[in-house]
């Protein structure tokens, strides 16, 4: 409840001119009030003012702002230089906004703003990684094989779509999962769309996650740093003329300058993002340009070198891992009348190597995007979404393999395969959708249309239907249904190792809920969804993939608590099964407990918690071996399809920071630790040389993390 | 660059605990598993330890799980293609197979099962022995360094370098009951030890982590050469270390003997005490003609001694029969 006030000097004029700034950050406030007597005036965008005093003799002030502490100001006039007022933020009001009446574009939409979750335990500041909590994606445990991957719904995880600014990204997460690929602090927001989404989107028959970069500060400098154990990173964004702004980020990892028994060339990865925004006349035309990339490297024995003697290690195989990918994108808001239109356009260069010393492969894809989105508002009660898709793409494929690689699946596919391939393939992916949507009161409609096809004849009709009725303020029901369709990629395509005969994927999906919204700081939600696949695709390592059904159905429990902005608390619990091909699916996860809850307990002082707790994931059981005589080695003999599992998974987050808020910048110390019980710490399975025994790899139980994070 | 085409067709390892490790190092921290008992270079339980094709005869090594010998034989049913080709040990593959099959029943009912694209070879390999001093530092370069002696056999604190000229392949050694250390030199070489030595890796580099004196004795390890256009070759290496008795070597095996022999062959009384083997009442011979018929060998060859460790004669089979065998 503490302003500052600094006076710069005297001086002989009537006007006083000023500054209203906030503390710790120094960013001008726009429509301060600053009030003298029956004298009031506010603040221009760039926080300045100009108020007309007595030329003499001491004058009292006030200075109000939103979400502010107000400051009074004594002076004595007159003033030589100008004013400056800094504002310590305030506590914000009683009521808090409740997500159960915001006005989501789906009903099963999440967004997760940055602010929101950035002291969320368990993220190590990456609010990407809290997706990993929300109710209906499994749990994984961290730092195995499945670590991090959003499988949602019952869905595999490359049956989920990801977009930055509207533009489809390669993938997610660098490697092992450790972080998303953008520098967060230049994220607005993620969307979450865990089934029966509109018809905006496409080409996914699992969910969508489309995370927003912030639009650079058109009035301030900004910048950041950050330094953890693991990476660096900063960012800067700054006003450029008038109208502009431009935000650049770029980070990376720093501790490939060593060497351990598994790698020759130590992990590094990097990403980078720069955004430029321009209003194009008036605001109603604006326009950002978006470079954005990433990259992961690493070279590592392809055996496992802990069972070596110093010259199996000299003379045994080192895969080189090079994956990165480079966007260029431009994004057009435009607004005609009662149209509002978005486009995005972009290209997209996404390479994939992987080396061993005489065998190779290459995989480049390359892809243009074109999308727009429009909404004509056609009366207070009537919308019409509508939009286009154009997605043209090749792939590169080169591959000079003697043998099937499969201890390399995740990470070069092709010598996994163990094809020999040089071929370059591409295709034309289009869709178009139209979407009324539609408000009656309390109800409001959205059926929707999308039709999208691609190369080989492949064309999907997919209607869609999602219904609202907000029976008081407090309570939403909703509902949604509609058939979702998915291209195969070229990949598995491929006349060489793919099948090009291979069809669409399509599912069915219905999910239905309800919201609760209790006395503006309790949200409870309930909902139940069920999906039918049809031709899906399932990929056994080193073989063609085939088509086959299959099903999930779950329901999801959800609790958040909110007091002000000082304390939140999450808790769901998801219930839920999958199914694929009459077994259960890699991703089936009966039951999974998340908890979070954030507390600022003192001022600039935080701590967080996070509890997860769900059931291990299923495998295949190994029942015996057989003795490769060729090559001194054993084939597994495989049981019955992920019919044993994993132990259940618990993990224990706890963050807290501590904020040093100086006049114009800010300082944060944090700190953050995970605990993983033994008796509930195992991320896979791995056998004897022979397949005649196995043990459970467990996970580290205690990991700590420090770093420092800096912004003015 | 050559390089073994699956050391130990290990489950396939996911990538990502591997790649924890960097980060987690530096905070002392790695994820784990336990280890476990068998090892893919020692021959400790019941198991398949090669398979091939000889002059146009396919043959097994079978390891018994017990030590050197078989209480009893195992039971070896052949297939070719699918198709049962016939049981034992000296079954003669047809030329155009594609694969061939074996099933192996310990005595005991356990099943193994092992499958073979068929390439005939009748190349022998050869063994060369030679003693050579090792000092505490065990790595590569150092071992490189050093020469090894004219002597064939090792004192108890030197170790005994082997190499096999005529291997083409990728080597696989693998040491009887996991006694002694098998250190490779290179694609053809390797010192053995008697000392029981594990190692860590530091950032790249092995180094010694414990070190326990061995015994003085010999030490058995069977190697085999897998190569795809000459098809399997393996053998026995035996290598004596600090053992002042005679010793008597036959087909890369060795004997503590009461007195040596010259020659090209000799006679041996077989005896079978403990479940391990020795040669009695040796004398050189001129021909086969003492050579007692059994069931489970040849009669028109010298006795070969790696068919008791390899299961084609059991102890009870060989225990107490006088038969020749080939010196060298």
């Amino acid at each position: 409840m503490m302003a500052v006030l600094l006076l710069c000097g005297l001086s002989w004029a009537a006007t006083l001119t000023g500054q209203v700034r906030e503390f710790g950050s120094g960013d001008p406030l726009e429509d301060a009030l600053i009030t003298h007597g029956e004298t009031e005036v506010r603040t221009d965008r760039k926080g300045g003012f100009a108020i007309e005093l007595p030329d003499s003799g001491e004058v009292k002030l006030m200075v109000l702002a939103a979400d502010h502490d107000p400051a009074f100001v004594t002076l004595e006039m007159p003033q030589s230089e100008p004013l400056v007022v800094y504002l310590r933020k305030g506590p914000p009001p009683m009521e808090v906004v409740v997500e159960a009446r915001a006005e989501l574009p789906h009903p099963s939409a999440q967004v997760l703003d940055r602010e929101r979750v950035e002291k969320a335990p368990g993220t190590f500041g990456d609010p990407v990684r809290l997706l990993q909590s929300l109710p209906g994606v499994a749990t994984t445990p961290e730092y195995g094989p499945a670590s991090g991957v959003l499988a949602i719904r019952g869905s595999a995880p490359e049956e989920t779509r990801y977009y930055l600014d509207g533009v489809e990204i390669p993938y997610l997460f660098h490697f092992n999962n450790y972080s998303s690929v953008f520098h967060t602090r230049l994220l607005e927001d993620i969307a979450f769309l865990p089934s029966t989404f509109g018809a905006t989107y496409g080409n996914a028959t699992g969910a969508i996650v489309e995370a927003s970069s912030r639009r650079p500060d058109p009035l301030k400098l900004h910048a950041g740093v950050n330094v953890n154990l693991i990476m660096a990173g900063g960012y800067m964004t700054a006003p450029v003329g008038e109208s502009g702004g431009l935000s650049v980020s770029a980070r990376r990892s720093y501790q490939d300058a060593r060497q351990n028994d598994q790698f020759s060339v130590w992990p590094t990865f990097y990403d980078y993002l720069a955004r430029y925004d321009q209003d194009l006349g008036s605001s109603d035309h604006h326009l950002a340009m978006t470079f954005f990339g990433a990259g992961d490297r690493y070279a590592r024995y392809v055996f496992d070198a802990e069972e070596f003697d110093a010259l199996e290690v000299e003379t045994s195989p080192s895969l080189v891992f090079d994956r990165d990918f480079h966007t260029a994108a431009i994004r057009l808001y435009d607004q005609f009348g009662g149209v509002t239109s978005r486009t995005s356009l972009a290209l997209v260069w996404d390479s994939w190597s992987g080396e061993l010393p005489d065998e190779n492969q290459l995989r480049l894809h390359r892809y243009a995007w074109a999308r727009n989105d429009s909404i004509w508002s056609v009366s207070p009660g009537a919308q019409l979404a509508f939009g286009v898709e154009l997605k043209p793409e090749s792939v590169r494929r080169d591959a000079t393999v003697e043998r099937a690689w499969s201890e390399l699946r995740d990470e070069a596919p092709m010598l996994a395969r163990g094809v020999s391939v040089d071929e370059e393939l591409s295709r034309l992916i289009w869709g178009a959708y139209v979407e009324p949507r539609l408000r009656w009161g309390r109800l409001r409609a959205q059926p929707g249309l999308r039709i999208q096809g691609a190369g080989q004849g492949h064309l999907g009709v997919d209607p869609r239907l999602s219904l609202w009725w907000q029976t008081n303020p407090n309570v939403r029901m909703w509902g949604a249904a509609g058939r979702y369709s998915q291209f195969p990629s070229l990949d598995l395509l491929s006349p060489v190792t793919g099948d090009p005969d291979l069809g669409i994927a399509r599912s069915d999906q219905a999910a239905a809920g309800v919201d609760l919204a209790i006395a503006g700081r309790w949200e409870l939600g309930l909902s139940a969804w069920g999906k039918d696949y049809q031709d899906t695709w399932l990929q056994v390592p080193g073989q063609v993939a085939e088509a086959v059904d299959g099903y999930a159905y779950g329901l999801e429990i959800s609790s958040r608590y909110r007091m002000r902005e000082h304390f939140f608390a999450w808790t769901s619990l998801a219930l839920g099964r999958s199914v694929r091909d009459d077994a259960p699916f890699d991703y089936d996860q009966p039951w999974s407990f998340d908890l979070l809850a954030s507390w600022d307990f003192r001022p600039n002082w935080n701590v967080g918690l996070r509890y997860r707790y769900s059931s291990g994931l299923p495998y295949t059981p190994v029942q015996g071996s057989v003795y490769e005589g060729d090559s001194d080695s054993y084939t597994p003999v495989m049981g019955e399809v992920n019919s044993v599992r994993l132990v259940n998974y618990m993990k224990i987050d706890a963050h807290i920071e501590r904020s040093f808020v100086m006049r114009n910048w800010t300082l944060v110390a944090y700190a953050e630790g995970w605990l993983v019980p033994p008796a509930n710490n195992g991320m896979y399975v791995v056998y004897s040389y022979d397949f005649s025994d196995q043990a459970t790899v467990s996970g580290p139980v205690f990991l700590p993390l420090v770093g420092l994070r800096a912004e003015f | 660059m050559k390089y073994p085409p699956i050391p130990e067709l290990l489950a396939p390892k996911p990538l990502a605990p591997r790649l924890l490790t960097p980060m987690l190092l530096a905070l002392g921290l790695v994820a784990c598993a336990p280890p476990f008992d068998v090892s893919r270079k020692e021959l400790g339980p019941f198991r398949v330890a090669a398979v091939g094709v000889h002059d146009g005869v396919a043959h097994a090594a079978v390891w018994s799980g017990q030590g050197m010998v078989h209480a009893q034989s195992p039971t070896l049913e052949w297939t070719l293609d699918g198709e049962p080709l016939g049981e034992g040990f000296d079954v003669v593959v047809p030329e155009g197979g594609e694969l061939l099959g074996l099933r192996v029943t310990s005595p005991a009912g356990d099943v193994l099962e092992a499958e073979l694209t068929p390439v005939s070879t009748a190349v022998d390999l050869g063994v060369e022995r030679a003693a050579v001093s090792l000092g505490q530092d065990l790595s590569l370069q150092t071992r490189r360094e050093i020469e090894a002696e004219d002597q064939e056999h090792a004192s108890a604190d030197q170790g005994v370098r082997v190499t096999l000229p005529e291997a083409r392949g990728t080597l696989r050694w693998m040491s009887a009951l996991g006694a002694g250390t098998v250190l490779e030199l290179s694609e053809t070489q390797a010192d053995v030890l008697a000392d029981e030595v594990s190692f860590e890796n530091e950032e790249g580099a092995w180094v010694v982590e414990e070190r326990v004196a061995g015994e003085p004795g010999i030490y058995h390890q069977l190697v085999l050469d897998l190569d795809p256009e000459l098809g399997n070759r393996w053998t026995w290496v035996d290598v004596a270390i600090g053992v002042e008795a005679p010793l008597l070597a036959s087909g890369g095996r060795l004997f503590e003997v009461s007195e040596s022999v010259s020659g090209e062959l000799a006679a041996v009384t077989l005896v079978v005490e403990d479940g391990a083997l020795s040669l009695e009442d040796v004398e050189s011979v001129e021909d086969l003609t003492q050579m007692e018929p059994l069931a489970c060998g040849l009669t028109d060859q010298a006795f070969d001694l790696s068919w008791i460790p390899e299961g084609r004669c059991s102890a009870d089979e060989v225990n107490g029969a006088r038969v020749v065998v080939a010196l060298r």
